[in-house]
């Protein structure tokens, strides 16, 4: 009998570097060329105007992504070719020299002057080769059963969830709101449609919305509770983005296991996300909150526990009339997270719960419609879906070119580094 | 920034999916982790084409799947430790990176010039700003826009909106946008501007705020055709910084009552 395949993190970090570098060298050879096109449907942006093609970042964002596939498939295959032959201990200093190969050829290759030259694909080759002449490369990583223990107690998550709120609201709140520029585009265009229900106009029936009814009604709600001004505007638009933050914070609690997690994730969020600039007319935070909650939520329950199911599915339903990208993207992730359980080994699944989830979505979708739209709830929800603006979004509408990586550039340490190459 | 957190976001996502499908990952959290994975790379997509604040939107999800790799350190020891701590000081990177530039906005909302805002305050000023000051990001005169688009229409009455930078006088003024699209930002294909301008030919809007700046590219480019209708419909009433605002032609009957900004 041969060995079994065991796949461990240092096969898999080679598959992607190897995967990732590869398309970076082939990026560089420029070899593939792309036309400046005009964007369907009359559609006008800043790319095409400029002779930008910007066909171009979605080709190599794709190939990036999978190129990391790829490598780490090949990796597999070839290990378990390759694990059914080896028995000698080779030397060591084959795993060494594939790491130093690996890192000078990444380090090259994001050079735009060096990433061409014979060097970076020899040692391009020398990474993805040196590894395979190493006896070691071959043994059986760790592997353990769960590591997710189910330790978590209600009062815990729910100290937790205070907290959370606490350093969001601490974060977010903005002392000078009222001195704030006004933003005639984000906070501008949501107050417009603010004026439109105010007329009588809901978006979807009497004009086209740029997001789903229920992020515009959430602010009218809010606006006729307290007051229609810019002044409530804000503060509404301030609430929701401490609350999308804190859901997010409280995330990290229920999955992550250890304080440096929590502690770098919390970190992340505060520094890296919409809550810290100061900007109204967006929300962000609870957009990208509600569908990640439906998803850990629908994953908890996707043993059978009902209440979850149903509380995940009207998440769901919510998710999508409160934002509809970020509510189909939520929908694809449960969707795969039912047949990861459904085709992997030893995941708990439940058919019925997937189908009560898609239920549950499909009746709190229609409630919601009814709720605001009455009789003409039908049509109105497909003006939503097929009017949805983030079609001619995707099509090409407002489109930017993709920055360049500056930071690497600027320092320009691969010249230091590779002043005898030649060109 | 923005091109970094683009690349860590799509490839640790790329690599998260893929250490739960071939990798030694906890079974009970494989499929958290390829769901997640998904809809990160998923919410990626608008980043992409539009890579500005968009991007932030994939954080979250990102943040979460490293706090699932990070979980390594105290499930596992030796070299997973190790490789732990290496991805996870690649993601931190740029939040340190970058703290000084992205922890000014923060300081700043504690900045002193918000409480002193009633001093300030004008009764004069639109009700419906609610004690928040009349600063436009396109420097024209707030107060002097609203009462104009006041006096020239009544009540109900639908404002053409071609001035991006500016929707926010609409809503001070009391008045809607035309319908269907009452923002012109998400007027985007060739019907949809026929679209508009069918509807300006079937309302006919007594006011238009225009202005040359679109979001990305002039205005006048990009819809060309609304911006022709309104030259020779209407005529210019007030212009204040970037702001021009428009009286339909069979109802004007002086001359531009002034210029400012």
């Amino acid at each position: 009998m041969g060995k079994e395949v065991r796949f461990g993190a240092r096969h898999l970090l080679y598959g992607l570097w190897g995967g990732w570098t590869g398309v970076l060298l082939v990026a560089r050879l420029e070899i593939i060329h792309f036309a400046v096109k005009a964007p369907p449907y009359g559609i006008l942006n800043y790319c095409y105007l400029n002779g930008y093609p910007k066909q171009r970042d979605y080709f190599w964002f794709g190939a990036m992504i999978v190129g990391g596939f790829l490598g780490v498939l090949i990796t597999r295959l070839v290990l378990s070719f390759l694990i059914k032959r080896t028995r000698v201990q080779r030397s060591r200093i084959f795993a060494l020299a594939g790491i130093v190969s690996a890192l000078m050829a990444s380090l090259f290759g994001l050079s735009s002057i060096y990433g061409r030259s014979s060097i970076t694909l020899m040692l391009y080759m020398g990474g993805v080769l040196f590894p395979w002449l190493d006896g070691r490369w071959y043994r059986e990583p760790k592997s353990i059963e769960n590591d997710f223990p189910d330790k978590r107690g209600f009062r815990g998550i729910l100290c937790w969830v205070v907290v959370c709120v606490l350093i969001s609201a601490l974060w977010a709140f903005d002392a000078a709101f009222r001195c704030r520029k006004l933003d005639g585009i984000h906070e501008g265009s949501q107050l417009l449609y603010v004026q439109g229900i105010l007329d009588g106009i809901l978006p979807g029936v009497g004009c086209k919305a740029e997001y789903g009814p229920l992020s515009i009604l959430g602010l009218y709600g809010w606006m006729k509770l307290f007051g229609i001004s810019v002044c409530f505007g804000r503060l509404y638009f301030l609430v929701m983005q401490a609350l999308g933050t804190a859901i997010h914070l409280a995330l990290f609690r229920v999955i992550g296991l250890n304080w440096i997690a929590t502690t770098i994730c919390t970190l992340l969020i505060l520094t890296h996300s919409s809550i810290t600039g100061v900007q109204y007319g967006i929300v962000t935070a609870m957009r990208t909150a509600m569908p990640l909650l439906a998803i850990v939520i629908y994953w908890r329950g996707r043993g059978g526990n009902r209440k979850l199911i149903i509380l995940s599915g009207l998440l769901q339903s919510i998710s999508l009339m409160f934002s509809p990208e970020y509510g189909m993207a939520s929908m694809a992730a449960i969707s795969a997270i039912f047949l990861r359980g459904l085709y992997g080994k030893r995941d708990h699944v439940n058919r019925m719960s997937f189908i009560m989830w898609v239920a549950v979505s499909v009746i709190g979708i229609a409630l919601i419609s009814l709720a605001i739209y009455g009789k003409s709830a039908f049509g109105s929800l497909v003006s939503i879906i097929l009017g949805s603006y983030g079609l001619p979004r995707l099509l090409g509408h407002l489109v930017l070119p993709f920055p360049e990586f500056k930071w690497w550039t600027k320092w320009e340490l691969a010249r230091l580094f590779t002043s005898g190459v030649t060109r | 920034m923005i091109t970094r957190d683009i690349w860590l976001i799509g490839l640790t996502s790329t690599g998260m999916i893929m250490w739960s499908l071939f990798g030694s990952s906890s079974p009970e959290r494989r499929s958290l982790v390829i769901g997640v994975g998904i809809y990160s790379v998923l919410i990626l997509v608008p980043g992409l084409a539009r890579p500005l604040i968009q991007v932030t939107g994939a954080v979250p999800a990102s943040a979460l799947l490293l706090s699932i790799w990070l979980d390594n350190i105290q499930v596992r020891g030796g070299k997973y430790r190790l490789y732990s701590i290496f991805l996870g000081a690649i993601l931190l990177f740029p939040a340190l990176f970058d703290f000084a530039t992205i922890i000014k906005p923060t300081i700043d909302k504690y900045s002193p010039c918000g409480w002193n805002w009633k001093s300030r305050w004008d009764p004069a000023w639109p009700q419906r700003l609610g004690g928040v000051l009349p600063i436009s990001i396109a420097q024209a005169d707030v107060v002097l826009a609203v009462r104009t688009v006041e006096s020239i229409s009544k009540k109900g009455d639908y404002i053409y909106v071609g001035a991006p930078w500016h929707m926010h006088v609409c809503f001070l003024a009391d008045r809607h946008g035309l319908p269907p699209y009452p923002t012109n930002s998400i007027v985007a294909t060739s019907s949809q501007r026929a679209e508009v301008l069918a509807s300006l030919a079937k309302y006919r809007p007594s006011v238009a705020l225009m202005s040359e700046e679109g979001i990305d590219i002039p205005y006048n480019v990009e819809h060309k055709e609304e911006a022709e209708y309104i030259r020779a419909n209407y005529s210019l009433y007030l212009k204040t910084g970037s702001l021009m605002i428009y009286k339909r032609k069979e109802i004007f009957t002086s001359k531009v009552k002034g210029t400012r900004g």
